[in-house]
């Protein structure tokens, strides 16, 4: 599965929306839902999944897919 | 990842009820928590069985996760939670307060997260000991008096964590060897808390958890500057088991017996083929010492009061055998409060090890190192509760401490004697046999019961036993702590307690019964509660000797009894018309009686009863 669409489903688990669609431009202000409480619910469940684990500049900046996707590429090219 | 977002309502029910979810990862849980919000009503509506709770949630910290986590737990724990959070420091003014949300809520239940940041005060470096221990006096105490404050104020019952020292070492071993240093100091208050702490606080022993858990990974830094978490998103399930479990326990759901099986669970080999000398219990040998070892974590399980039965597939005779003279064996056969081997099914064994020592299929735990035999279980028997056995039997101890099943929230001095007191039966039984009849077998026990007021240092039983009984429970009521508290107090009301002796046996305090004067000379049988293990006695007869007189103390004229029916008080469903009550009423299954004070003919019994004065 693609990175983008792993996503997609954990942002469909996180806001209980299986009918959401995102793409890489897809942010915070798309989604009425995401909040302070459902953004830490979001950084855990990507973190899971990617076998990562962000920094705190990261996991307080991320505010897009876009971010989302450049964070995941740097943990994995750092440890690959 | 779990895949959450097809699932459909009737399998988050099952994922739920089953506590598969368990194994999960605190992401999924989340989600699985919001889901199950959205369905709540329609849950609630499929299972009545829930025991409604209220339960607030505090602490100096973020609790938002933690609240969203716990919801799945506790409904797997059968509770049906209604919550309170209080808002992101608001603990001390909900505390302080009286007019404030979280009075107003009036919990059952305040859970309540502490951690080390809360304190503000540490000792000077090279402060000698005094110094150290005032310091942690004064610490406890002022929390104290929060606490007797809020405890005047509310009956809940409150679940507090104790402090997990952090991973933090500034001065690296001689945080362990200065008397003044933080982490020593952090321990010092942990200790005199719980030395001080009054009953109705319930420590959570944040500190072991967070140290099996590994420090480095419960303590999340990150977390807390980020969100105010006090830790890791994945401690938050090794959190929320341990209070729901507790949680479960407050409402009476415990387990009480522990059933095992023999061959390569109690040790290594199969009795049947490989002969006394053939099974592996030797402490030389790395594989008997692991079941040996587990022999000697099975009998403090025993000495703090939880019942052992064996419930196995062998031939009775053989496998005795190895309990009455295998050199190594550590348990003895008068360490099971039943032992059952034969060639049935083990469902209708476990059906019987319940009935036989007159507890609910659902307080059993049943421990097999075969796993068809589990399943079987779990499949027939959904009450009891089924052991992850691993396949090491280095691991059994370890696994069944974590299992938790065990965690209560008191430990009396009853259940310390309950072993023992098993064990008795069995030389009853015997006498019983020989008896030619029943009034001659209650006779030949030379039973000694002391009928009377409840006094301060038997409170704590009396509201155990109210708390937990089942089968002889006329209403069900429950008391917490302070309700309880409150009751001992009033005028109106006179708690009844009854402790027995046999030859074999002293009992202790093995009834209670709340009786309230009402309006219109009657007194009213609130709550009457006994042990399973003094059915059949006379003893309810003897009691009710007690309560006329009680009634006359009182001026009453009437007694009024009711029977509310529930799926396990049909033991009593005629224990007021046998005792001679009038039935007046009935709706719903719910019975109530009266009974004349002034035509009343005293109970003839076997027991000798010590009066008491009222």
């Amino acid at each position: 599965m693609e990175t983008i669409e792993k996503l997609q489903k954990i942002l469909q688990d996180v806001f209980d929306d299986e009918t959401l669609v995102i793409d890489e431009h897809t942010s915070a202000e798309d989604i009425a839902e995401w909040d302070s409480f459902s953004h830490i619910h979001l950084c855990a469940a990507v973190e899971k999944e990617f076998g990562i684990r962000m920094t705190t500049e990261q996991a307080i900046r991320v505010k897009s897919i876009q971010d989302f996707l450049r964070i995941i590429e740097e943990n994995h090219s750092g440890t690959l | 990842m779990t895949d959450l977002i097809q699932i459909k309502f009737s399998d988050i029910e099952q994922t739920i009820f089953s506590g598969s979810f368990f194994q999960w990862n605190a992401s999924d849980i989340l989600s699985l928590s919001r889901k199950l919000m959205k369905q709540e009503t329609q849950l609630q509506k499929n299972h009545p069985e829930l025991h409604p709770l209220k339960i607030a949630i505090s602490g100096t910290c973020n609790t938002q996760f933690l609240t969203r986590i716990l919801r799945p737990y506790l409904y797997a724990f059968g509770i049906q939670p209604l919550f309170y959070e209080s808002v992101y420091g608001g603990l001390m003014n909900d505390l302080m307060n009286l007019e404030s949300d979280l009075y107003r809520f009036q919990p059952d239940v305040f859970i309540v997260l502490r951690q080390y940041r809360d304190l503000e005060a540490y000792p000077e470096l090279l402060s000698p000991m005094d110094a150290v221990d005032d310091l942690a006096e004064r610490e406890v105490q002022s929390q104290l008096a929060l606490w007797q404050f809020f405890h005047k104020h509310s009956s809940a019952q409150v679940f507090l964590t104790n402090i997990a020292v952090p991973n933090r070492h500034v001065l690296g071993n001689l945080e362990a060897n200065l008397v003044s240093s933080r982490n020593t100091y952090l321990r010092m208050v942990n200790d005199r808390f719980l030395r001080e702490k009054p009953s109705f606080i319930h420590l959570i022993d944040q500190e072991a958890m967070s140290a099996d858990f590994g420090k480095d990974r419960w303590f999340d830094d990150s977390a807390w500057f980020i969100s105010k978490q006090p830790f890791c998103m994945d401690a938050l399930p090794v959190m929320a088991l341990s209070l729901s479990r507790l949680t479960a326990a407050l409402t009476g759901k415990m387990k009480k017996c522990l059933v095992l099986d023999l061959d390569n669970t109690l040790w290594g080999g199969v009795i049947g083929d490989d002969g006394l000398e053939g099974i592996n219990l030797d402490p030389n040998h790395a594989i008997g010492e692991a079941y040996l070892d587990f022999q000697h974590t099975l009998k403090r399980y025993q000495e703090r009061g939880v019942l052992l039965a064996v419930c196995s597939k062998n031939d009775q005779t053989i496998a005795e055998q190895v309990f009455l003279s295998h050199p190594y064996c550590y348990l003895k056969l008068q360490d099971f409060a039943a032992f059952i081997a034969n060639w049935n099914n083990k469902a209708d064994n476990l059906r019987h090890i319940a009935q036989q020592l007159n507890i609910g299929l659902d307080s059993l735990v049943f421990f097999d190192d075969n796993p068809a035999e589990r399943e079987i279980v779990r499949s027939m028997l959904p009450e009891v509760a089924v052991l992850d056995v691993p396949a090491d039997p280095a691991q059994f101890s370890v696994a069944l401490d974590k299992a938790g099943y065990f965690d209560w929230l008191q430990l009396s001095k009853e259940d310390l004697s309950r072993a023992q007191s098993y064990a008795a039966d069995q030389e009853r039984i015997r006498l019983s046999e020989s008896s030619v009849d029943y009034d001659a077998y209650l006779a030949a026990l030379e039973m000694d019961a002391r009928i009377g007021r409840v006094s301060r240092s038997e409170t704590e039983r009396f509201t155990q036993l109210i708390n937990k009984t089942n089968q002889f429970n006329l209403r069900t009521v429950r008391y917490s702590e302070a309700e309880m508290d409150c009751l001992l107090n009033d005028e109106a009301v006179y708690p009844l307690r009854a402790i027995l002796a046999d030859k074999f046996s002293n009992y202790g305090l093995i009834s209670a019964c709340i009786l309230r004067k009402q309006e219109g000379k009657r007194l009213w049988i609130e709550s009457w509660v006994m042990s399973c293990r003094v059915f059949k006695r006379d003893l309810e007869k003897a009691m009710l000797n007690h309560i006329v007189a009680v009634a006359k103390n009182f001026g009453c004229a009437e007694i009024l009894g009711e029977y509310i029916p529930t799926a396990k008080n049909g033991y009593v469903a005629n224990l007021l018309d046998d005792l001679g009550f009038d039935l007046i009423a009935e709706e719903n299954g719910t019975r109530r009686y009266s009974l004349s004070v002034s035509s009343y003919v005293p109970c003839e019994t076997k027991i000798h009863v010590t009066e008491e004065t009222m």
